[in-house]
């Protein structure tokens, strides 16, 4: 018989330090609870009640909720809501795709609760932020009692909703690029409405050393990734390589779009076909490559 | 567990499993039965309250989670016998309430629009109060009718 909801207990630690060595004494036992917008709803089945303990992690906003330059990335901790995150004026300045991503997130009520942290450990392949934070090369830091370690993010799922912390870790924070010089940059999510919706595709992206030459542009450097299209968020690095690789125009912008519609994974389900989100992402494509050539 | 917080401007303390949902508590142990359950997924805003000030869903928040904090119901807004509040008048005016479920929670946001304003930190226009309520399913009135409530309460409350 599985346990009802009232025989859960919470415990609640009041520093990060506390909370790891809860987790190295309990790990595979406790779920680490944050804004609770996605457990809440998974508790609703309890099955999917935690065999041993819930720990709240609300008690360790002080160490884990802004938003910060930290040399010369910008650390946003795991406890920073949705709603901090659209209200920054420093990401505003720093990470619009990951603001636009906000932007579109649920509605008040969610964006009030729900963190960045639980969208990352969630891991779900249609979360908002993640397009966004791989295409501003976010890199999370893990924590437990041994240390912290830092992940790339574009590694950090090892399929559908697997991120590769162990059940003693607990994500503290996750750090992004600043923007460069004139960037040029976008986040796009097309979903069935523009508020409180599961995204059907998703396209961040940030260029920046674009220059107009005779023949065309040359694209410095770029970065794409794209959420809905596979078991993961997913980086794109292979349309990215053929983006740098030669002048944009014409011929490159059909190539590319080619190369993104083989590159992503996705499948048919309640909210689209993989025909639909394969056309979709292509179009997303040549809009953004075609304010690329506008901007350059 | 011993839960303490402050709900409606006084200090309360009950008992309660830590992962009970603050919609339950306020509607069978508190009798508070403004906060609706529609959906108890966070989608159609019914159950919509302020916890320290910020709208969130009740449906979605466990009691472990409320200790110490304050909450703020739409039955702090209006009282039996008192004057309606203006957002719950003017949802009658403009026919915006009509089965009501839906009311409650549309006049939390609404309220919250209103307090956001206030402090400059929404837009004032069309579009920023579609978004406030984007949040609040409504099957009767087709939204049209509430947007012109709060559009309504906010001329009445002058700049
Ligand atoms: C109505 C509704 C609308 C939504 N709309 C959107 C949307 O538009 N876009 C979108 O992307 N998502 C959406 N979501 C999903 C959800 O809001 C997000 O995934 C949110 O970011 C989760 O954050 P949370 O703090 O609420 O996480 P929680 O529910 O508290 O936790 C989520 C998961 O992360 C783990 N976790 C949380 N924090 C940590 C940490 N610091 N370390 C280790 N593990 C941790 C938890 O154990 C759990 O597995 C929506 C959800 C609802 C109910
Ligand atoms: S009952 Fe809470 S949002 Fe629907
Ligand atoms: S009036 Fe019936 S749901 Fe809104």
């Amino acid at each position: 018989m599985s346990r009802g909801r009232d025989e859960v207990e919470v415990l609640a630690p009041s520093s990060l330090r506390e909370a790891v060595q809860v987790l190295a004494e309990v790990g595979a036992e406790a779920i680490p609870l944050a804004g609770g917008s996605d457990l809440m709803v998974a508790f609703r089945d309890v099955s999917k009640l935690p065999r041993g303990f819930v720990l709240d992690l609300l008690g360790l906003e002080p160490e884990l909720r802004g938003i910060e330059l930290v040399e010369d990335e910008v650390q946003i901790g795991a406890l920073t809501t949705v709603d901090d995150i659209l209200h920054s004026s420093l990401l505003a300045a720093e990470a619009r795709p990951l603001v636009e991503a906000a932007r579109c997130f649920g509605s008040t009520q969610i964006r009030n609760r729900a963190t960045i942290g639980g969208n990352v450990m969630n891991g779900s392949p249609a979360a908002d932020s993640l397009p966004a934070l791989l295409a501003l090369d976010a890199r999370v830091t893990l924590l437990s009692s041994e240390g912290p370690r830092t992940v790339p993010l574009y590694s950090f799922y090892a399929d559908y909703r697997r991120p590769v912390a162990k059940p003693s870790e607990l994500l503290v924070s996750i750090r992004i690029a600043r923007a460069p010089a004139n960037p040029i940059e976008s986040f796009r999510k097309v979903a069935a409405r523009r508020a409180q919706a599961i995204a059907k595709v998703i396209l961040a992206g940030r260029a920046w050393d674009v220059r107009a030459e005779e023949e065309g542009v040359r694209i410095g450097e770029i970065r794409l990734a794209a959420g809905s299209v596979g078991p993961t968020p997913m980086r794109l690095f292979e349309t990215e390589r053929i983006l740098r690789s030669e002048l944009l125009g014409p011929r490159l912008a059909a190539e590319a779009v080619a190369v993104l519609r083989s590159e992503i994974t996705p499948i048919d389900d309640l909210r689209s076909t993989a025909a639909y989100r394969r056309l979709v992402a292509g179009r997303l494509l040549e809009d953004f490559l075609g304010s690329l050539l506008l901007q350059a | 567990m011993k839960v303490s917080f402050r709900l409606n401007g006084e200090t309360r303390s009950i008992e309660s499993a830590p992962l009970d949902r603050l919609l339950d508590v306020l509607r069978r142990d508190l009798g508070l039965t403004a906060a609706k359950e529609g959906c108890g997924e966070g989608e159609c805003g019914a159950c919509s309250v302020f916890l320290d000030g910020v709208l969130v869903c009740s449906c979605l928040v466990p009691m472990a989670q409320v200790r110490g904090r304050s909450v703020e119901t739409l039955e702090a807004l209006t009282r039996p016998g008192a004057p309606l509040h203006p957002l719950q008048r003017l949802l009658i005016e403009t026919d915006g309430s009509q089965c009501g479920f839906c009311s409650p929670g549309m006049i939390m946001a609404g309220v919250d629009y209103m307090r956001r304003l206030a402090r400059g930190e929404v837009e004032d226009d069309h579009e920023a109060r579609l978004r406030a309520i984007a949040g609040n399913i409504c099957r009767c009135t087709g939204y049209t009718k509430i947007v012109e409530a709060i559009d309504r309460a906010i001329e009445e409350a002058g700049p």
